[in-house]
């Protein structure tokens, strides 16, 4: 049931690294939007900081309440449809990989932002406080006793975070980018061995989400040494 | 010192303070007590500004708090406080806890903070907890550090708000001696407690509070030998 496995195999390694590539860069550029907003939140004072907090609102509403597929599909059909523009490869980097990376990365980065700010609302306002009674200034006190406990209370659920990248990434198939899931369903074409296909493909990702979510526990312990 | 004008403090439309003049001088160990709700934390709390009143006005050595141009953090070194649960910086140990505020705001070297730091811990008797984190220590020992943590800075006043509440009973000797030490080094202290032979022993001036205003400003012996309020006597009654 498995012996295509010795035909195709370059396939799956492919599609698997394709995968890695992508929910590395979209755990790096989702948590690097997602640390972006959560500063950009503290400042809901005058016209601006107003405005730019109900545009953050906005976006993380809409990326969290729809579905991805439709965002994937806005990004890869509609805008470029509608700024008449046709999408080409950078370089030798094929376009649905630049705008599958994107999407993701945007997606994730309004779950990332929402992670951190139940993050920086668990840590006690006990704290805040004593560090307002020392004479520390609120930006002090958040970056030096707030955020570092955020940090840590983040954690558990952006390790989350990754594993379900790792899983979703796999709708980027839709638009042709050859990840694991994308060259899964190739060899199932050739092979027309559907079950047997998709059961390893499900093994990779499994081991993938397995390996990622050890990774994450190992390094929580380690910070929790710390202190 | 601090001199408290017409102050009245608003939660949801709720009026908790009622124009409460107060006014503390150096030197004086002023204890508040009063019944639960009655408004004492929130009083404390308006004193450093950690509760922004409605009106009225908070004077620290002439200055307005409550003014725009004064710099609050500048004030706030000067006044320390004691929170009811510790507030110690988890992520931090003992020494770490005492020295931030000497390093950000005093721009300390480490060997400069750290002494002081050390000299702190050695007053309240936990010298050798310089190094632990605060999830290490007792109750007890986690007030002594909150209370070394703001003397760091050399306060001119304490603000004590129920310091010995979360307290097991074991452990509330060793934090009220602490705190009686720095009333005999002659540190200016207001405590809000349910301490009241603590009230009675050490303090030189006792208030108590209801519904958000002051019923009375008397001595210590005064108020619980001879309370004037009806009010008082039901809960001193009820305390004693
Ligand atoms: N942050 C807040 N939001 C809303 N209401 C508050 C807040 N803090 C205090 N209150 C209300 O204000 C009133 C006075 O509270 P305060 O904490 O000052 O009382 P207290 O005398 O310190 O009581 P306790 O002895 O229980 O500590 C209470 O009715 C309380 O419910
Ligand atoms: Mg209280």
């Amino acid at each position: 049931m498995f012996d295509f496995i010795i035909d195709y195999y370059p396939m799956f390694l492919k599609g698997t690294g394709m995968t890695i590539l992508l929910a590395l860069l979209t755990v790096f550029f989702g948590t690097l939007i997602g640390v972006l907003i959560s500063i950009l939140r503290f400042n809901n004072k005058g016209i601006i900081g107003k405005t730019l907090n109900k545009l953050a609102d906005i976006y993380i509403a809409f990326f969290r309440g729809t579905p991805l597929m439709i965002q994937l599909f806005i990004f890869w059909f509609g805008i470029p449809q509608l700024c008449g523009i046709r999408l080409k490869p950078i370089g030798f980097i094929p376009a649905e990989f630049i705008v599958g990376a994107i999407a993701l990365a945007i997606n994730s980065g309004a779950y990332v932002t929402e992670i951190f700010r139940a993050g920086i609302q668990a840590v006690e306002i006990g704290q805040m406080e004593a560090g307002r009674s020392l004479g520390l200034s609120e930006k002090q006190t958040l970056k030096h006793i707030i955020l570092p406990q955020a940090v840590k209370n983040v954690l558990p659920a952006l390790g989350n975070e990754f594993v379900v990248i790792i899983k979703e990434s796999a709708i980027v198939s839709v638009i042709g980018l050859a990840d694991l899931m994308y060259n899964a369903d190739k060899v199932t074409a050739a092979t027309f061995n559907a079950f047997g296909v998709y059961i390893v493909a499900a093994l990779i990702y499994f081991l993938l989400t397995s390996g990622c979510s050890k990774l994450v526990t190992l390094f929580e312990r380690r910070l929790q040494q710390d202190a | 010192m601090l001199n408290v004008k017409k102050l009245s403090k608003y939660f949801h439309g709720k009026q908790v303070l009622h124009e409460i003049d107060l006014e503390i001088k150096e030197g004086e160990i002023v204890t508040i007590i009063g019944p639960s709700g009655s408004g004492k934390s929130t009083l404390l709390r308006c004193l450093n500004l950690l509760e922004i009143p409605e009106s009225g006005d908070v004077f620290f050595e002439g200055i307005n708090l409550l003014d725009a141009k004064t710099n609050l953090n500048e004030i706030r070194e000067q006044i320390g406080m004691v929170f009811q649960s510790f507030n110690l910086f988890p992520n931090k140990t003992v020494g770490e806890n005492i020295t931030l505020a000497l390093k950000l705001l005093k721009k300390m070297n480490d060997s400069q903070a750290n002494e002081i730091a050390m000299n702190l811990l050695t007053r309240v008797g936990l010298a050798d907890k310089f190094n632990m984190y605060p999830s290490k220590l007792s109750g007890g020992q986690k007030q002594r550090v909150a209370i070394a943590r703001s003397l760091a800075l050399n306060p001119k006043v304490m603000l004590f708000d129920e310091p010995t509440s979360a307290l097991d009973p074991e452990m509330v000797t060793e934090v009220l001696d602490v705190m009686k030490e720095l009333g005999e080094a002659g540190m200016t202290m207001v405590i809000v407690t349910h301490e009241m032979g603590f009230a009675r022993q050490v303090a030189s001036r006792a208030i108590f509070v209801d519904g958000g205003k002051i019923l009375e400003d008397t001595t210590p012996d005064q108020l619980f030998t001879h309370p004037s309020h009806q009010r008082t006597k039901e809960f001193l009654a009820k305390v004693l």
